[in-house]
């Protein structure tokens, strides 16, 4: 089985504006809605867990048997996470700061 | 960090994990059926991993019975239809086939079993379940020892009353795992909370009104809101559809409120469920059109079909009174791109508006009406425009017409789109973007500000003036022009009403011309020839009827300027009066104007209506004044007839004569006529010319007592006339324009004889003393003298050589002494003379007038008086007397 994830960008008003699917496993249709379940619950860990740092990458803040929410929140509250179930943080520090850039450049050309 | 809100938090995780084995070791038990497969259920379950004994547990020797209750149980349970007929798979509460798990665990161990075994190690550190391994030990601790100890031998297998040959079936592992579960748990409650359903599903509901409680007291509140929709579910289960319905709406409302759309999904269909078992249409037809509102990805073209076919069935169905709904999310509209329609004040209109339909399938409305908003003006007094059809509309963009019913002048946004379907009243408040027909993007929550109607203040939409402003002929048939002019408006089907004044009227036997109205140059009217103007042949003149004082106008007149012709006569039976020294008065302009009133009704539904009066001049041809130029010796008069043209056109004379009234009598033979050679000659417009006739006086009374006594002279004079119908007098259409035009002028002229024609004259002889005093008689003296001989003046002045004469004295002075009348002879010859003598005797003293002589048979013009007899006489005291003294 190859490895699964899901990626959401959330707004700062708990609205996902972005969402995909992602990784080489075979799509499972109760996959998507549990994905969707498990990345919605993850919004209270994170809501909790964001006034207490001010890192930006908050890591794996949540686990659910073997998928591990990771979420980064930017400096206006709109939170990245990715389920996923792998280990590798530094791998997905970068994929977060790299979204993150293009998320802004996303932003300013909807403003231009 | 609030540790209240935290310890609430860590208890709500407790239950929460305690939740989720209790229903991992009821579903190995058997009661995974009565189990709600919600999204949050099939995340937990379906990723918690089967537990892994070293042997499955074996089926008691004598559960033969158990097995065929639960094969029962097994076979009777059919899955719950979802509300709509929404099929989906649903969702899993196994991370594998508990059937093929429970088979492989059972089967003799191998190598290949081992590293399984090994691998089940590793996964118990960090995740929030529970290995299955807690089946041997409560305390949930891997033994390796015993795993080692199972690795070493088949040991278990040999208690085992099944052959490996045959698989386990469903019942029997669930048996089975019961009959572990009995031998390995010792707390009595919890053993029975999972003997029966029942006890099950208490429990079950125990563990996740404890969660739900535990994390709406901490900040998750999320989770708890996802417990409630658990404890919805049981309660629906049970029958329970109100705190079920409560439930739901929770759940929706936190789904619908972060827009998780998929989530929400699963949850309505069970919503709208509740709400219709309990009977509440509005919240059922909420949630209806909420479910039409979801991404359509989420729902298959069937089951969205569904929802709408619920609506209409509501809508025509058992609803008693009328019920709103907002449908905002379902229908968009907006107005037609480009500048908004404008019309004028008082005109109705049709108002075109596009509606986005965002349901599945064509929907029939009865009435579909949208709300016009003033952007003028504050207050909400908004008006209702409806479609003039019956709508269908279609998936996706339609276009409606609106029937516009007149405004008042302002301009308009649109406001609320309102329609109905039997009971219900949809509203709808959203504005499209106006995208493009295939962009998704075509719902916008902004109010645009463009407005959609313009409605202009009144003005004027069209004017009508007369073509010329200089005078027609009067008592001649003359086209009259008014020029119609629209003012960016169109007048398609006008009707205009004409109604002539007094003294005017139109000629019924010519027809009305329209044609478009020229604006530039008109050709100049041509002195030289006869020529009229021609219209050129290639452009419209069209001839119309009126009928009852109407006319309608063409359909090419709606949006071009026209000239209507009128053929009118001016009726005035007043002969012209020439100007003289006598008579200098001349008429007023009054006099010859005419009024004809005009209506104009046109618009779209005839509802613009237009009055103008206009004031047209008519007159003579000519005005005449006469002057004597000169005065012979004779007694010959030189009169000179000025002839005015009072026309913008060219007049022809071709004949003129003078029919003199009594006492005036043309010189030599002839009737007086002027010469034929000097005819016909052209008078230029307004311009002036003269004829000089030769006359004398004559006699006043002529011979024949039985002709009417005229008493002015009458000017006659044959003419025609050059003129073109734009710029004013013209040839009448009863007249054909070559040859010789037989149009006659008439004028009289007031000739008046010489004032004085003295032929006797009175002159006073001086006094023969120098003072006059009371009492002292005198005599006054007046000689006549003829100035002319007797034949020569008329008869009736003077019939023989007596003249009669008068003495006129206030008897107060004076005392005449003699005749005060009487005849004194004067010889008829010219230059003969008489005397008439008077005593007077004053009779005052002071200065007093003095009798004066009158002759009452001679008028006071044909007398002379010369020298003329003084004003006042001085009378003198008489001298002292002593006549008046009395003797003593």
């Amino acid at each position: 089985m190859g490895s699964t994830a899901c990626f959401i960008i959330v707004s700062r008003n708990d609205i996902p504006i972005y969402e995909a699917e992602l990784g080489s496993a075979i799509k499972k249709e109760e996959a998507a809605h549990q994905h969707q379940f498990i990345l919605h619950a993850a919004l209270d860990i994170a809501q909790d867990l964001a006034w207490t740092t001010s890192a930006m990458f908050l890591k794996a803040m949540d686990r659910f048997n073997e998928l591990v929410v990771s979420v980064y929140v930017t400096a206006g509250h709109t939170r990245l996470m990715l389920l996923h179930d792998s280990r590798n943080e530094d791998a997905i520090k970068s994929f977060f700061q790299e979204v993150h850039e293009l998320y802004i450049k996303v932003q300013l050309l909807c403003i231009v | 960090m609030d540790v209240g809100k935290e310890f609430f938090r860590i208890q709500g995780d407790l239950y929460s994990l305690s939740r989720v084995k209790f229903m991992r070791l009821a579903y190995l038990i058997g009661y995974g059926l009565e189990m709600e497969r919600s999204p949050a259920n099939s995340a937990s379950l379906s990723m918690l991993p089967w537990p892994k004994p070293a042997v499955w547990p074996l089926v008691p020797p004598d559960a033969s019975t158990y097995v065929l209750e639960k094969e029962k149980m097994i076979l009777q349970s059919s899955p719950r239809a979802k509300h709509f007929n929404i099929e989906r798979k649903p969702l899993p509460l196994e991370p594998s086939f508990l059937l093929r798990e429970a088979n492989r665990r059972r089967a003799s161990l191998s190598v290949g079993n081992s590293s399984e075994l090994f691998d089940g190690r590793w996964n118990l550190t960090d995740g929030p379940a529970l290995e299955g391994h807690s089946q041997f030990s409560p305390t949930g601790k891997v033994h390796v020892s015993l795993m080692s100890r199972t690795y070493s031998g088949p040991a278990n297998s040999e208690g085992s009353p099944l052959s490996f040959d045959r698989p386990m079936r469903l019942s029997e592992i669930h048996v089975a795992a019961e009959h572990a579960l009995k031998r390995t748990i010792s707390d009595p409650d919890f053993l029975k909370s999972l003997s029966s359903l029942p006890d099950f599903e208490k429990k079950y509901m125990e563990l996740t009104k404890g969660a739900a409680d535990n994390y709406h007291q901490s900040w998750w509140k999320r989770h708890g809101v996802v417990f409630d929709g658990e404890i919805g579910a049981i309660c629906f289960k049970h029958g329970n559809y109100d705190f079920a319905a409560k439930s739901y709406e929770k759940v929706c409302a936190l789904y619908a409120g972060e827009g998780w759309q998929d989530l929400l999904a699963e949850v309505l269909p069970n919503l709208a469920e509740c709400q219709k078992i309990l009977n509440d249409q509005a919240g059922y037809l909420s949630s209806c059109v909420r479910l039409l509102s979801l991404d359509s990805s989420l729902f298959s073209i069937k089951e969205r079909k569904a929802f709408q076919e619920e609506v209409v069935r509501l809508a025509h169905g058992e609803m008693k009174h009328p019920v709103p709904l907002d449908v905002s999310s379902l229908l968009t509209f907006s107005g037609n791109p480009g500048s908004p329609l404008e019309v004028c004040d008082g005109d109705p209109g049709s108002l075109s508006v596009t509606v986005w339909s965002g349901f599945p399938d064509d929907i029939e409305l009865e009435s579909l009406s949208l709300t016009l908003m003033a952007t003028f003006s504050t207050d909400e007094g908004v008006k209702d425009i409806k479609s003039s059809v019956t709508p269908v509309l279609k998936p996706g963009r339609n276009l409606i017409m609106l029937e516009l019913p007149p405004q008042r002048p302002g301009s308009y946004v649109l406001g609320v789109l309102t329609g109905q379907i039997g009971q219900l009243r949809l509203r709808s408040h959203s504005f499209s973007k106006g995208g493009s027909p295939d962009s998704d993007d075509f719902m916008s929550y902004e109010k645009p500000t463009r407005p959609v109607l313009k409605v202009h203040k009144p003005r004027a939409l069209v004017d009508i003036a007369a073509a010329s402003s200089s005078a027609l002929l009067i008592n001649e048939v003359q086209w009259v022009g008014l020029i119609v002019s629209p003012i960016n408006y169109s007048l398609k089907g006008a009707i205009l009403h004409i109604d002539t004044g007094p003294g005017l009227m139109i000629e019924e036997s010519l027809k009305i011309e329209m044609e478009p109205y020229k604006k530039a140059t008109y050709d100049m009217v041509n002195c030289s020839g006869l020529n009229v103007v021609k219209h050129d042949e290639s452009e419209i003149c069209e001839r119309l009827l009126l009928e009852n004082g109407q006319l309608s106008f063409p359909d090419w007149a709606g949006d071009v300027a026209t000239t209507l012709w009128l053929p009118v006569r001016a009726i005035d039976k007043i002969l012209a009066r020439g100007t003289s020294a006598v008579n200098p008065s001349r008429h007023s302009v009054v006099d010859g104007m005419r009024m004809i009133a005009l209506k104009l009704q046109f618009g779209i539904f005839h509802n613009q209506i237009f009055e103008r009066t206009i004031a047209v001049h008519f007159t003579e041809p000519f005005h005449v004044s006469t002057h004597v130029v000169d005065k012979c010796n004779d007694g010959t008069l030189l009169l000179q007839v000025l002839i005015y043209s009072q026309v913008k056109a060219s007049l022809k004379l071709y004949d003129a004569w003078l029919d003199l009234q009594p006492g005036f009598v043309h010189v030599g033979k002839g009737d007086g006529r002027p010469t034929s050679s000097f005819f016909p000659f052209v008078v230029s417009p307004s311009s002036r010319a003269a004829i000089v006739f030769v006359i004398c006086l004559g006699n006043i009374f002529s011979s024949d007592e039985t002709e009417d006594v005229k008493e002015d002279s009458i000017l006659n004079i044959e003419y025609g006339i050059f003129g073109d119908r734009t710029i004013g007098a013209h040839i009448p259409m009863n007249i054909k324009p070559g040859g010789k035009a037989g149009l006659f002028f008439k004028s009289t002229l007031a000739l008046q004889r010489p004032v004085l024609d003295p032929f006797l004259a009175v002159g006073f002889l001086t006094f023969t003393s120098d003072c006059l005093r009371v009492g002292q008689l005198f005599d006054m003296k007046w000689r006549i003298e003829r100035l002319k001989d007797l034949k020569e003046i008329p008869s009736s002045l003077s019939k023989d050589d007596e003249v009669l004469y008068e003495i006129e004295a206030n008897p107060d002075n004076w005392m005449i002494a003699g005749r005060k009348r009487g005849h004194v002879f004067l010889a008829a010859a010219q230059g003969s003379r008489a005397v008439i003598t008077v005593s007077c005797l004053p009779l005052v003293s002071g200065y007093v007038h003095p009798p004066q002589l009158g002759l009452p048979s001679v008028g006071e013009s044909n007398i002379s008086c010369n020298p003329a007899g003084p004003h006042l006489v001085c009378v003198l005291p008489p001298i002292l007397s002593s006549s008046f003294c009395v003797p003593a």
